[in-house]
């Protein structure tokens, strides 16, 4: 897949800190891409520099092979983009917003607004005043906002901010649209892992500013097979208990309370304790692997 | 530059502000209409009150202040700023069709003024008068008269010196504090302080650099120059040397800048 993004040694310097020290990596066509980490970590930062809002104090950005501090008006007509909040003209109504933001560039007709406002569902509210918008509409009006000038690159900053589930399941499945029928590059930030796990097909995980890996989805949910939590559901607790400390030098530590032992074990493990235990007596009700939690793992990755 | 141009206008005449601005002056102009008519000749006829109602520019100045230490300082307290820089347009393009709207706007507005009172006056103390000498004192000291529809459109062209250059200091403070209401108390206070701040230093040879010592351009015409030294010559230079710093600082300022906003 082509490259619609490159990142290199990407670094901002506000006084003597790194805000955001020396990101490298791409990000293609048709993907949807996430940029996951704390609050604070420099995910809007990174979304900025992207964007061309602040200057890049090291290092390059690249959008569809423009430099984005030289050669920043073919650059940025590749991009929509809602950094934050979706700011609007309250004062203005939706389709005043939408044809302001049509003027400041070119190639984009009334057709081209109605089609984006049906496409964010806001047909309906679309004349109404922006400031009797909810936030989940002004989300809307701000994606149509971003898609207006047909971009092959969408950043969205925290975009299921004041969404509700529904909103959020319809924003997902538009992104998805966009990224698999029409080949965008959709890039979004947020610290809900939950969300990007949904949405997103790669993600870079960003802690203190610097790039901590960047993972496909499937990678970053595998299950890992080694060292999982496992609950035992037993009869007798006493006799399980001799049974599990003659298997100490290979099991290790483990827990009581009340009729369950609980314990850390590899996989492949379970059947040959579980064996142990019917020899024993020791009658099994059940044995549970606790999965670790996406955010288990999220915190896991970045130590927190 | 046409469309951004006609994006400022948007938010300036879909505001209701503007229109409460519009009519305030439209109200005071009734008023001055009722004075006129009770007054005794020979001003009571419609450049009579034409004359009369080129006053209320100061009061159109004060709102052309409001609105161009508005129109940048805004996009930032709101954030739409991000909007604007983030499409291939430059920022000085978005800076001077701001500034260029702010300018019609207050020029539009003087114009209105300017009809308004013509067919107000015109319909309430007939439209005759044009012809009937207005006397002064000139530039000399001399006894002086013109008609009274010279001296109308000379009543209407001085006050846009300190129209435009009041608009501009606020607009430059606008751009560069990004504060609307430093823009405006500052712009406001310099137009109606100007004059005194320039008494106050008139023993020091450089109070005529002052900027406020040369917005009154109607000195060199009637009553003669306030301060020894100045021409109309002189202070034209003036004018035009301190619009351009304030353009420039307006311009450096909305260049450099990182908008985290």
């Amino acid at each position: 897949m082509a490259n619609a993004v490159e990142l290199r040694n990407v670094t901002k310097i506000i006084g003597n800190k790194r805000i955001v020290n020396d990101l490298t990596f791409d990000i293609h066509e048709g993907e949807v891409f996430g940029l996951l980490g704390p609050n604070g970590a420099g995910k809007t930062t990174t979304i900025r520099m992207l964007v061309g809002l602040i200057s890049i104090s090291q290092g390059q950005v690249r959008i569809q092979g423009f430099d984005i501090a030289q050669d920043y008006a073919r650059a940025i007509r590749q991009v929509g983009a809602i950094v934050e909040n979706p700011e609007m003209y309250k004062y203005l109504t939706g389709y005043q917003n939408l044809l302001q933001y049509a003027r400041m560039g070119s190639g984009i007709d009334r057709r081209r607004i109605d089609e984006v406002v049906e496409f964010v569902g806001l047909a309906d509210r679309i004349h109404e005043k922006v400031k009797r918008y909810s936030l989940g509409m002004r989300q809307r009006l701000g994606l149509a906002q971003a898609l207006l000038h047909r971009p092959s690159v969408l950043i969205l900053d925290e975009p299921t901010n004041g969404l509700d589930p529904a909103g959020i399941r319809e924003l997902r499945d538009h992104l998805r649209h966009l990224a698999k029928q029409s080949g965008v590059c959709v890039i979004v930030s947020s610290h809900l892992l939950s969300e990007m796990e949904l949405m997103c097909d790669r993600v870079a995980i960003i802690q203190n500013g610097e790039l901590v890996r960047v993972q496909t989805i499937d990678q970053l949910t595998a299950i890992d097979e080694s060292q999982q939590e496992v609950v035992l559901d037993v009869d007798d607790v006493g006799a399980a208990e001799t049974v599990l400390r003659a298997l100490a030098a290979e099991i290790g530590a483990f827990v009581v309370n009340g009729s369950t032992v609980r314990m850390t074990l590899d996989r492949q493990q379970i059947p040959e304790l579980n064996r142990r235990l019917v020899e024993a007596g020791v009658g099994v009700y059940e044995i549970r692997v606790l999965a670790k939690s996406l955010e288990d793992r999220f915190l896991e990755i970045t130590g927190g | 530059m046409w469309g951004l141009i006609l994006n400022e206008n948007a938010k300036i005449y879909r505001r209701s502000r503007t229109w409460i601005f519009v009519g305030i002056v439209l109200l005071a102009l009734l008023a001055l209409c009722m004075l006129v008519r009770k007054s005794i000749p020979p001003s009571a006829h419609v450049w009579g009150l034409m004359n009369t109602s080129s006053g209320l520019i100061t009061l159109i100045t004060i709102f052309a202040a409001v609105v161009g230490g508005d129109i940048v300082a805004a996009e930032f307290s709101t954030g739409t700023a991000k909007l604007l820089f983030m499409r291939p347009v430059s920022r000085l393009q978005i800076l001077w069709s701001k500034y260029i709207a702010v300018l019609l706007f207050a020029l539009g507005f003087v114009a209105l003024l300017f009809v308004a009172s013509w067919v107000l006056g015109g319909l309430v103390l007939g439209f005759d008068g044009a012809t009937t000498p207005y006397q002064y004192v000139g530039s000399n000291q001399e006894p002086a008269q013109i008609p009274y529809a010279s001296e109308v459109l000379r009543s209407y062209a001085f006050p846009l010196v300190p129209l435009v250059m009041t608009l501009t200091v606020s607009f430059m403070i606008s751009t560069l504090f990004r504060s609307s209401s430093l823009a405006i108390a500052v712009s406001i206070l310099l137009l109606f302080a100007g004059a005194v701040v320039v008494t106050a230093l008139s023993r020091y040879a450089w109070d005529k650099y002052i900027l406020f010592a040369n917005t009154n351009l109607s000195q060199y015409f009637v009553g003669g120059p306030s301060l020894k030294g100045m021409s109309l010559g002189f202070s034209v230079v003036v004018l035009i040397v301190y619009f351009v710093v304030f353009h420039l600082v307006a311009a450096i300022a909305f260049r450099k800048r990182d908008v985290a906003v």
